[in-house]
């Protein structure tokens, strides 16, 4: 039986040990997980075969039955041993509202690992509808305060924060010491492999906890690059922190690409 | 409290958005005091924490006239508070017992159960955003301007207890920006700007502004307005005659002036360039 909670990573307890202050204690920093965003179940099953850890799913308008498609994405995932989010992103006015509430409910029934959210009301609704399905805040929502982020901790209950892209990694840093709910970033597969590479280390030692592969980069062909994030995080992983110039580096996280 | 279809329609004026030297201020607080019908007014820097301090000195005396005059004053904050220093201002206020408005989430997290009212800033589209508010001490509710009247309307009816208010008139500010146009302008960075809002004219604004349509007088039908359960309209501080503007509307609201003839007036006074974003 695949359990909603244990299904997730369980991280140190208290405040980060990421990074350089990891190596420092003698400890291995935790691996950063590795979410990717789909939008059909022809890409959730190129993103699982790929390596993410996390697929996080968004139903297209062409999806007729939310429900039925739930359940089969969410079994793909889990007999990989993998997990699953529904995006459910978005404003919804009052009359959208009930639609949003009726796929919340779907995702539970189909047993999905958790919410890509950012609206209050749209949180509000998964609270009291499925409330042991886990809500992570959207980088849409733009919560980088300690104090944004603390309201969505402690009122709604999110249990990760993604961070913009465009957040520096001082001001990552400086925000995890902050906070005591796990963070997501959002990382580009730029072409420029080696920069996506040194960010991704520079990520780590800033304490994130996972990263969320920007939607566009992923229009170069799904696969190739949840395989080249892939590589290169198992590499970190490895403890192989390699310089920006490193060109195999490069060529682990974009592959033959390159 | 009133409800919906009964009592009257409400004026507040809006916090100003642009860098105005303290003696225009001083001027518009002054007409707002004296002459204009106007509520509730909402001041404070909304947009940019830097600006806030060329100001300072003149609040004590512009609420204590107000307040003289009858009418509430709510502390607006800041929309996008970023800076360590502009946490800190927000999250002071946020922790006073004075009404404040508040326009970013995280002020909600040290604001304990006092009452708020929450400002278009907030990501608030739907009834069950604004009852977790409500049940948080929001006792108003100024609508984004995205959002549509009907929408609005059917927040009010379905959050009751909360007082909603709509941005009338005028071009309003949908999103405060991280970076400054003023400064972009000017070729120098946020953090070394200089202030070169307070060099430039009405229409440069550091907002992203969205025009309300002056035409769509739809909205400001009394009766109309009453049915929807709105129960404050809210003007923007802008370079426009507020006393003439704020009389205008309430004759209107009053049922003393026809909406054809209001809506004219109201054209001839409310010429005002839309904000270059």
């Amino acid at each position: 039986m695949h359990d909603a909670e244990t299904a997730w990573p369980q991280r140190r307890a208290g405040r980060p040990v990421g990074g350089v202050r990891a190596l420092s204690l003698g400890l291995r920093p935790d691996p950063l997980e590795l979410v990717c965003p789909v939008a059909g179940i022809r890409a959730l099953r190129a993103a699982l075969e790929a390596g993410a850890d996390t697929v996080c799913y968004a139903a297209s308008s062409a999806t007729e039955n939310l429900a039925l498609a739930l359940v089969e994405a969410v079994g793909y995932a889990h007999e990989r041993g993998r997990r699953l989010l529904l995006a459910l992103d978005g404003h919804p006015g009052p009359a959208a509202l009930d639609a949003y509430r009726r796929a919340i409910e779907a995702a539970g029934e189909a047993g999905a690992d958790g919410l890509l959210l950012d609206d209050l009301g749209v949180m509000v609704c998964a609270l009291e509808t499925q409330p042991q399905l886990r809500r992570h805040l959207s980088a849409a929502a733009a919560a980088t305060t300690p104090e944004a982020i603390r309201f969505h901790a402690e009122i709604l209950g999110v249990r990760r924060v993604a961070l913009p892209a465009r957040m520096t990694l001082e001001a990552i840093a400086t925000l995890r010491r902050e906070i005591d709910v796990e963070t997501e970033a959002v990382v580009a597969g730029s072409a420029e492999a080696r920069a996506t590479a040194a960010r991704l280390a520079g990520l780590q030692a800033a304490g994130i906890d996972a990263i969320m592969i920007e939607a566009q980069s992923l229009d170069l062909g799904t696969e190739a690059v949840v395989r080249g994030f892939r590589r290169a995080l198992d590499a970190l992983a490895d403890g192989r922190v390699p310089p920006a110039s490193d060109d195999a580096w490069a060529d682990a996280l974009l592959g033959d690409r390159h | 409290m009133n409800r919906p279809g009964t009592g009257r329609i409400e004026l507040a004026l809006g916090p100003f958005t642009r860098n105005w030297p303290k003696a225009r201020l001083l001027d518009l607080y002054a007409a707002v005091a004296d002459e204009a019908p106007i509520d509730r007014v909402y001041l404070g820097e909304v947009v940019c924490g830097k600006r806030a301090t060329l100001t300072d000195g003149i609040w004590p005396v512009v609420v204590e006239r107000l307040r003289r005059a009858g009418k509430p004053v709510v502390v607006s904050l800041l929309a996008r508070p970023t800076t360590a220093r502009e946490r800190w201002l927000t999250t002071r206020a946020a922790r006073g017992e004075d009404l404040v408005e508040v326009n970013e989430i995280g002020a909600l997290a040290v604001r304990g159960a006092r009452p708020f009212v929450a400002g278009p800033f907030l990501d608030v589209h739907n009834g069950a955003a604004l009852g977790l508010l409500a049940g948080r001490g929001c006792e108003s509710w100024c609508a984004p301007p995205a959002l549509a009247f009907e929408d609005v309307a059917a927040i009010a009816r379905a959050v009751p207890e909360v007082a909603v208010e709509r941005l009338v008139l005028g071009d309003v500010p949908a999103a405060v920006l991280e970076h400054c146009g003023h400064a972009d302008r000017h070729g120098r960075a946020r953090d070394g700007c200089l202030f070169a809002c307070g060099e430039e004219s009405e229409a440069a604004g550091t907002t992203d502004a969205a025009a309300w349509p002056t035409d769509d007088l739809d909205t400001l039908d009394p009766g109309r307005l009453a049915a929807s359960g709105i129960r404050r309209l809210r003007l923007p501080a802008q370079s426009f005659d507020i006393a003439a503007v704020a009389e205008l509307l309430r004759r209107l609201l009053d049922g003393a002036l026809e909406r054809p003839v209001a809506a004219e007036r109201l054209r001839a006074l409310m010429d005002v360039q839309p904000l270059a974003g």
